[in-house]
C-alpha cells in the first residue's frame, strides 16, 4: 500500500493532464473544469474513443479502473455521454464527457468496448435508459434492465412516471411543501447543539473494556495457575516413576544377585528340594 | 468407445443412411451435444433474482450470458421526483445488506457540493456504523457462500453473529436493514446512552468468534478442493471490468477507497488491507474473512478516538444542491459505491447516477466461467460477491 | 385432491384434518430483496419459525404448500412468480411479507415495478413493514395456521376458481393485461 501512494507524487495535474490530451487530440478537446475536486474534460464526440484509449494507454495517465459509463439528458440539445476513469497507479480521476450527435431524435455514438471491457453493460445501460445508440457494441438488445416490451426511454426528462399522474403524493408532505400562509416549511434540527452523552459513555466503554481486561487477567490468572498444578502433577508424576524405577532396578539387581547366587550354588538347593 | 461411430453413440439404432439433425460435438473421447441451461430467476445458487445462461458441452461451460433486470426498480428516475431527504431513504434499499454505507454515499455527496463542514463527532459515528455495517454485510457472504458449497453451519453461525449486531445498529438507528440514520450535515440522533460499552462487547465477542470462521470454513479440507485455483481473475483485467472490493484484492490490487481516497477520518487510523495472490475463490473469500477481522480493528480504534461535540448541524431551509457536478466515491463492503451528482439548483437532483460495484463485479463472470465445469461456476457465483438489488438499482 | 375439494367433511374429522395441515407447512421462499435477509434472519436459531411447523426447505414449488413472496416485484419478474405458483399443489397458500409485496411500497410511483404481488397471484396474509421484522412474519404464520383451523377445503377451492376468473389465469401474462 505504501508503494502504491509513493508513486502518486509523480501524477499529473489537471492542466498537465489537458495538456497531453490536447497535444494529441488537438481540437477535440474542447475544454475542461474541475468541478467539486473532479477534473472533467469535454470532448468532441469524434475524438471520444482516441481519447478513451489515450488515458488508458499513455504511460503518464495510466487509468486503468473503468468506474462507470452513463448519459445525462442536456435539454433540447439531446444527452451527454460520460465516462468516469480511475488510475490505480496514481490515484487521478479522469471524467470525460461529451454531447451526443444526432440530438433527441437518433442519438448515436461511437462504443469503447473495445478499449474498456466494463463499458459493455454500461453503454447497454445507458442505450436501455436513453435510447443512445452505440455504433460497434457487440449487442445492446435484448435491453439490460428493463423488461423486453418496454416502451420509451425511461431516464429522458420527458418520459413521465404514470404513477405519479394518477396518484397525488401519498406522503404527509410534498418535497418543499408550503404551509398556510405561502412559506417553505423550516425544519430545525432538533438535537443540533446538544453535547451528546459523551462522558458517560466514555465511562461506560472504559467500564466494559476494564470488564473484559478483567476477564483476560482473571483468565491468564487461572492457565497460570492450571499450568502450575499441572507442572506441580507432573513433577510428582516423575518423582514416583522416578522412585518406582529405582526399586524396580533394586528388585531387578537383587534378583540378578540371587540369580547368581544360585548358579554358584546349584547342587545345594538340589539337595534342599531332595531333602 | 473409438471404435464407435459418433452416430451410433448417440443413436445406436439409426440406419446408416439416415440423417441425424443433431449437432455433434466431441470432448475427448466422450461425444455429447451442446445445451443450453438457464440457472435462475429463483434459483438458490444465484442468491436472488439472478439469472445465468449457460450453454454446456457436458459439463463443460462453452459460455456464460447473465441475465439481469429483475430488480430493476427504476431508482435513478425516482431520485430526479424526491429531495435529498427522501433519496436518503430510498437509496439504502439498493444494497439492502449495506443500507448504512448507501445513504452515506449520497449524504457525502451533497455535502460535497454544499461545501458543508460536518462535526466531528458525526464523521466517527459515521465510521462507526458503516464498518459495523460492512461486518453485517460479510457476515452474510460468510454464510451464504459456505451454504452454496454444502455447509449449513456456518450460516447459523453468522446470524448468530448478524443477530447481535443488527440489535446493536436498531438501538442506534431504529432500523435493522435500513437505517436512515443519515442526513445531510451529520446525524438524525447522537448514540443512545450505553452504546459503546455494548459496542465494544461486541467487537470484542466477534473477534473472539472470529477465528471459528477460519478454521471452519477456510481451512476446510472441502471447501479448499472446491475454491483453490477456481476462477482466477487477473488483475488487470478485473480493472478493465471495473472490479472492485473483496474481488480486486483477492487478484492482489491494493485499491481501497478507504486509504487511497481516503474520506470521513479514515485518514486518522490504520486501515489494513489483506491481498490475495491467485484472484481465485479462494483469496476472494479469504480477502473478505479478512475484511471483518479488519473491520474490527478499525472499531476498536473509533471507539478509542470518538470525540465528544454535536452531531448535526443546522441546515438552511431547503436543501439545495449548487448547479454543477460531483462525484463521490466510497468503500462499500462489495466495492467501490460511486455517486454522480448533476444539479441544476433545483431541490431535486437533474441526475443522480449510481456506480455500483456489484454491477461491474458481475460483468466479469461471462470471463471468468468460461471453460469451467458446472459444479465449479457455483464456486464462483458465490465468490464474486454480489446482490442483486445493487445489480439492477 | 380428488373428493376432498368436493366433500365438506364431518366436523371433528374437519378439525383433525386442518390441525394436522397447519402444523406441516412446507415453505418455498421466494427471495425477491431486502425482506428475504429478514426471512432468512425468521428461520435461523434466534427467531426459528421452524417451531411453529414451517419447514423452509421445500426442495421446490412443487413440493410446497406455503409460498413466502418477499421483496420488490417487477414487471420482469411477474411472470415467473405466477409460474411458480401454478407449480405448487394445492391447497396452497400465500404470504405477501413486506411492502413491496403488498403494494409496491416505497416504489410506488417506479415505471417498472408491479404494484403488489395481488396483482399476479391470490394472497391469504399481508405482512407490512419494509422490511418486516422477524416477529411480523411469526404473526403472519400464526394468523395463517388459524385461517387454516378453520376453513372448510371445498370453499377453498371454490374460491380459488373465482380468484382465477379475477385474475386470468388462463390469459397469457403482458404488460398490458395489467
Amino acid at each position: 500500500m505504501a508503494g502504491v501512494l509513493a508513486r502518486r507524487d509523480r501524477a499529473l495535474n489537471p492542466e498537465e493532464t489537458e495538456a497531453l490530451l490536447r497535444e494529441h487530440l488537438g481540437e477535440q478537446v474542447l475544454g475542461s473544469v474541475v468541478e467539486f475536486g473532479t477534473f472533467t474534460c469535454k470532448l468532441a464526440p469524434e475524438g471520444w474513443v482516441e481519447a478513451a484509449r489515450l488515458a488508458r494507454d499513455e504511460p503518464q495517465l495510466a487509468y486503468d479502473l473503468f468506474d462507470s459509463l452513463f448519459g445525462v439528458d442536456a435539454r433540447e440539445e439531446g444527452f451527454d455521454v460520460v465516462a468516469v476513469l480511475y488510475s490505480t497507479s496514481t490515484g487521478n480521476r479522469l471524467v470525460l464527457r461529451t454531447r451526443v450527435p444526432g440530438g433527441r431524435d437518433a442519438p448515436r455514438l461511437a462504443s469503447i468496448t473495445e478499449i474498456y471491457r466494463g463499458a459493455d453493460w454500461m453503454e447497454r445501460e445507458t442505450y436501455d435508459m436513453f435510447g443512445v445508440v452505440f455504433d460497434g457494441h457487440p449487442g445492446l438488445e435484448p435491453r439490460i434492465l428493463t423488461v423486453e416490451n418496454f416502451e420509451g426511454w425511461p431516464l429522458r426528462k420527458d418520459f413521465h412516471l404514470a404513477s405519479r399522474a394518477a396518484k397525488p403524493w401519498p406522503g404527509v408532505k410534498e418535497p418543499a411543501e408550503l404551509d398556510e400562509d405561502g412559506n417553505v416549511i423550516e425544519r430545525v434540527p432538533e438535537i443540533g447543539d446538544a453535547p451528546g452523552p459523551y462522558e458517560l459513555d466514555k465511562a461506560m466503554a472504559a467500564q466494559a473494556k476494564a470488564v473484559i481486561e478483567q476477564e483476560r487477567v482473571e483468565r491468564e490468572e487461572r492457565e497460570r495457575k492450571a499450568a502450575e498444578r499441572a507442572a506441580k502433577a507432573a513433577e510428582r508424576q516423575a518423582r514416583k516413576e522416578a522412585k518406582a524405577r529405582a526399586a524396580a532396578e533394586a528388585a531387578a539387581a537383587k534378583a540378578a544377585a540371587a540369580e547368581a547366587d544360585a548358579d554358584q550354588q546349584p547342587a545345594s538347593s538340589d539337595e534342599e528340594d531332595g531333602a | 468407445m473409438s471404435d464407435l461411430s459418433t452416430r451410433e453413440k448417440i443413436h445406436p439404432g439409426t440406419a446408416p443412411g439416415e440423417d441425424i439433425a443433431l449437432e455433434i460435438v466431441g470432448d475427448g473421447d466422450f461425444a455429447t451435444t451442446d445445451m443450453t441451461l438457464s440457472i435462475g430467476p429463483a434459483h438458490p445458487a444465484t442468491h436472488g433474482v439472478f439469472r445465468i445462461v449457460l450453454e454446456l458441452n457436458g459439463e463443460r461451460i462453452t459460455a456464460a450470458r447473465p441475465v439481469i433486470g429483475y430488480m430493476h426498480r427504476g431508482f435513478e428516475k425516482l431520485a430526479e421526483y424526491r429531495d435529498f431527504r427522501q433519496i436518503k431513504a430510498l437509496v439504502n434499499r439498493h444494497d439492502w445488506l449495506s443500507g448504512f454505507s448507501n445513504e452515506l454515499g449520497v449524504a457525502l455527496v451533497v455535502e460535497k457540493m454544499l461545501e458543508m463542514e460536518v462535526p466531528d463527532r458525526a464523521q466517527w459515528i459515521r465510521m462507526l456504523i458503516a464498518e459495523w455495517n460492512r461486518v453485517l454485510n460479510h457476515l452474510m457472504f460468510v454464510g451464504s457462500f459456505a451454504l452454496e458449497l454444502g455447509a449449513i453451519t456456518p450460516m447459523f453461525y453468522a446470524f448468530r453473529e448478524r443477530d447481535e449486531i443488527q440489535y446493536l445498529l436498531e438501538a442506534a438507528t431504529g432500523g435493522r436493514l435500513h437505517f436512515t440514520y443519515n442526513q445531510v450535515g451529520g446525524l438524525k440522533l447522537d448514540l443512545p446512552k450505553g452504546f459503546l460499552a455494548e459496542s465494544v462487547r461486541l467487537s470484542k465477542l466477534t473477534q473472539e468468534r472470529l477465528p471459528d470462521y477460519f478454521d471452519l470454513v477456510l481451512g476446510n479440507e472441502i471447501f479448499q478442493a472446491r475454491t483453490v485455483g477456481v476462477g482466477p481473475l487477473p488483475p488487470e483485467v478485473a480493472l478493465s471490468f471495473g472490479v472492485t472490493g473483496p474481488t480486486l484484492q483477492a487478484a492482489g490490487v491494493p485499491e481501497d477507497s478507504r486509504v487511497t481516497e481516503p474520506y470521513l477520518k479514515y485518514d486518522e487510523v490504520d486501515v489494513p488491507v489483506h491481498l490475495g495472490e491467485n484472484g481465485d475463490s479462494f483469496d476472494r473469500f479469504a480477502c473478505l474473512l479478512y475484511r471483518i477481522q479488519y473491520s474490527l480493528h478499525i472499531i476498536d480504534q473509533i471507539h478509542d478516538h470518538l470525540p465528544a461535540g454535536p452531531v448535526n448541524t443546522k441546515l438552511p431551509k431547503m436543501v439545495k444542491a449548487p448547479e454543477g457536478a460531483a462525484y463521490q466515491r466510497i468503500e462499500n463492503p462489495l466495492g467501490q459505491l460511486g455517486y454522480w451528482l448533476e444539479s441544476d439548483g433545483g431541490r431535486t437532483p437533474w441526475r443522480l447516477k449510481m456506480r455500483t460495484p456489484s454491477f461491474s463485479n458481475v460483468q466479469s463472470i461471462p470471463y471468468l466461467l468460461e471453460g469451467m465445469l458446472v459444479p465449479d461456476a457455483i464456486s464462483v457465483l458465490g465468490s464474486v460477491f454480489f446482490v442483486v438489488g445493487d445489480i439492477d438499482r | 385432491m380428488g373428493v376432498m375439494d368436493q366433500v365438506e367433511l364431518p366436523k371433528p374429522v374437519r378439525y383433525v384434518f386442518n390441525w394436522g395441515r397447519k402444523f406441516s407447512l412446507w415453505c418455498f421462499n421466494f427471495g425477491l430483496a431486502c425482506c428475504a435477509i429478514e426471512f432468512i434472519a425468521a428461520s435461523t436459531s434466534r427467531h426459528d419459525f421452524i417451531r411453529l411447523g414451517v419447514i423452509p426447505f421445500a426442495h421446490g414449488p412443487r413440493q410446497a404448500d406455503l409460498l413466502v413472496v418477499s421483496g420488490t416485484l417487477t414487471d420482469k419478474m411477474a411472470p415467473a412468480v405466477k409460474r411458480l405458483y401454478e407449480e405448487m399443489p394445492e391447497p396452497k397458500y400465500v404470504i405477501s411479507f413486506g411492502s413491496c409485496a403488498n403494494c409496491g411500497g416505497p416504489y410506488w410511483d417506479s415505471y417498472s415495478v408491479t404494484k403488489g404481488v395481488d396483482q399476479v397471484i391470490p394472497v391469504d396474509v399481508y405482512v407490512p413493514g419494509c422490511p418486516p421484522r422477524p416477529e411480523a412474519l411469526l404473526d403472519g404464520i400464526i394468523t395463517l395456521q388459524h385461517m387454516i383451523q378453520h376453513e372448510s377445503l371445498p370453499d377453498r377451492i371454490a374460491g380459488r376458481r373465482q380468484d382465477a376468473v379475477t385474475l386470468g389465469a388462463d390469459a397469457p401474462l403482458t404488460l398490458e393485461g395489467r
